[in-house]
């Protein structure tokens, strides 16, 4: 018959395919064909496995599953196919990649098709098996450097213990929130907080609670603020803020509201509760002030708030 | 320029009756595969702005607070996608037609490939049956994941945006799967590419 050998010049095409892994299983799962790729990867020979059951050589199969899929195709006519991300591989095969020690399988992405005879009825599904360890290798690397990126990021722009952002970020986000600000004709205020008498606090409590208290502190002002008001960790127990598009008023009314916020209930660590409050020095943007001289005004209002009994707000006066 | 193609009442009657044809055919087949009876009906083929699908797809599934969704496109004679609208639930229902373990319920790698199984399972059948009824050649793309256990109401503006359409009115296929013993109800939708509909109405002729 024509046809027959044909499909035999064809069928020893795809039996020397070595990159491809190539079966084909009959409607009860027997593999009436499995080309070089598949022998030379599972070491089972084409004579071994030819009209034997395909999970009898590979018992984790799930076969429900596999004879559904199977079934699917042949009474679909359609191609389906499962990938590695969700299915690591089918059929277990060793890993031929030497130079990932940790990874001792084959990741597989497999295509299901229906395999039709000359009158074109669909007799058996055919299962194309592509290796793509080095695909999922590869994106399992990446991952792990965006994570690591990710945590770098957090670390160089973020406070460790309060979890506020750091004084660098501080600086970076003035520049950028003040030539914004300019750009749009906004007003934006800057303020320093700072918790009063802390060292007491750590002198009495001790350094743990007195890192307790600092964070609870932090939580506290930040909720309490806006998501695009920056709210960085300066130093120690002192604390910068970045508020823009807001006037004067609103910006002591703002900080009226975070001292209060602290002033409001003691801070509870453990057994203790401690009554913390805090000070805070406002200045305010203005054409031709350099930055340092706006934060050197903010610190002057600080010393003012300090000054005039603490647990209070004093705005920078222009003299 | 683009020429919008149109259709009139009595062709859009016959589209409906086709696909209708289409489903039944394309029912038998899912029934055998999933060991339930499967019923698929099209209850609406119509003409709608390119930019209004996306609220189209809300209504299909807005009993449903968490949804998934499945895109398929389809390439061709005619041109487009398909996309599959399965409520969130607890993935035991699929669990038992897709021949799944039980312990597969609760993974999610598992929870996805079953959408993608049953989403192309379904897109399979619907597809080739409107396409014999209308012979036409066309082949699915592979599946994917466009919306995986979301909110409802967070669906508003990503998944049926189109890089190349504006505000182009194109032609879609709304067709109700479900199997109702195990009381499950999907909503599929399919929609030509604009670039398609000349094809599609030359097909139509040829047939009418």
């Amino acid at each position: 018959m024509e046809g027959s050998g044909q499909f035999t010049e064809f069928s020893k095409l795809l039996q020397e395919l070595s990159s491809i892994g190539f079966i084909i299983l009959d409607r009860r799962m027997n593999v009436i064909f499995w080309n070089r790729f598949m022998e030379l990867h599972s070491h089972i020979k084409s004579n071994e496995i030819i009209n034997r059951k395909l999970t009898s050589f590979f018992p984790d199969v799930n076969e429900a599953w596999l004879s559904k899929k199977i079934r699917s195709t042949l009474v679909l006519n359609n191609q389906a196919v499962t990938s590695w991300e969700q299915r690591a591989y089918l059929l277990k095969l060793p890993s031929t990649q030497y130079s990932i020690d940790d990874v001792d399988f084959m990741y597989q992405n497999c295509t299901y098709f229906p395999v039709k005879n000359s009158d074109n009825t669909t007799i058996a599904v055919g299962i194309a098996i592509y290796d793509v360890t080095e695909i999922a290798i590869s994106q399992r690397l990446l991952e792990n450097v965006t994570e690591q990126a990710l945590d770098l990021q957090e670390i160089s722009t973020h406070d460790h213990l309060t979890g506020l952002f750091n004084r660098k970020f501080f600086s970076d986000q003035l520049v950028q929130d003040v030539s914004r600000c300019r750009r749009l004709d906004w007003g934006l205020g800057l303020a320093m907080i700072d918790a009063d008498y802390f060292k007491q606090i750590n002198d009495t409590y001790g350094h743990q609670i007195g890192d307790e208290v600092l964070k609870e502190l932090a939580q506290r002002l930040q909720r309490t603020l806006r998501t695009f008001d920056s709210l960085c960790r300066y130093g120690g127990e002192e604390f910068a803020l970045i508020l823009p598009n807001v006037d004067k008023q609103q910006t002591l009314m703002i900080c009226e509201r975070l001292r209060e916020c602290v002033n409001q209930s003691p801070i509870i660590c453990g057994q203790q509760k401690i009554q913390v409050t805090v000070s805070i020095g406002t200045a305010r943007f203005e054409k031709n002030k350099s930055l340092e001289e706006m934060i050197a005004e903010a610190d002057a209002a600080l010393y003012l708030a300090k000054h005039n009994g603490r647990n209070r707000v004093e705005q920078h006066q222009t003299k | 320029m683009v020429i919008i193609e149109t259709f009139t009442d009595y062709q859009i009657d016959a589209l409906k009756e086709l696909a209708n044809i289409g489903m039944g055919r394309a029912g038998a087949k899912l029934s055998e595969v999933f060991e339930h009876r499967v019923t698929l009906n099209v209850p609406n083929v119509a003409m709608v702005d390119a930019d209004k699908l996306d609220s189209l797809a809300r209504k299909a599934e807005s009993n449903s607070p968490i949804i998934n969704i499945i895109q398929q496109a389809f390439i061709g004679d005619i041109e487009g996608r398909s996309t599959f609208i399965i409520g969130g639930h607890n993935f035991t229902d699929l669990v038992e037609i897709l021949g799944y373990e039980e312990s597969d319920a609760v993974d999610e790698r598992r929870q996805k490939e079953m959408l993608l199984d049953i989403s192309n399972a379904v897109n399979s059948a619907c597809l080739s049956g409107l396409a014999e009824q209308l012979t036409l050649d066309i082949e699915l793309t592979n599946p994917s994941i466009i919306a995986f256990n979301k909110e409802n109401i967070e669906l508003k503006d990503f998944f049926f945006k189109q890089k190349d359409q504006q505000t182009h009115q194109t032609l879609l296929f709304e067709i109700k799967f479900f199997i109702k013993d195990i009381d499950l109800y999907c909503d599929n939708i399919i929609s030509l590419k604009i670039s398609s509909l000349k094809n599609l109405r030359v097909a139509l002729e040829r047939l009418l």
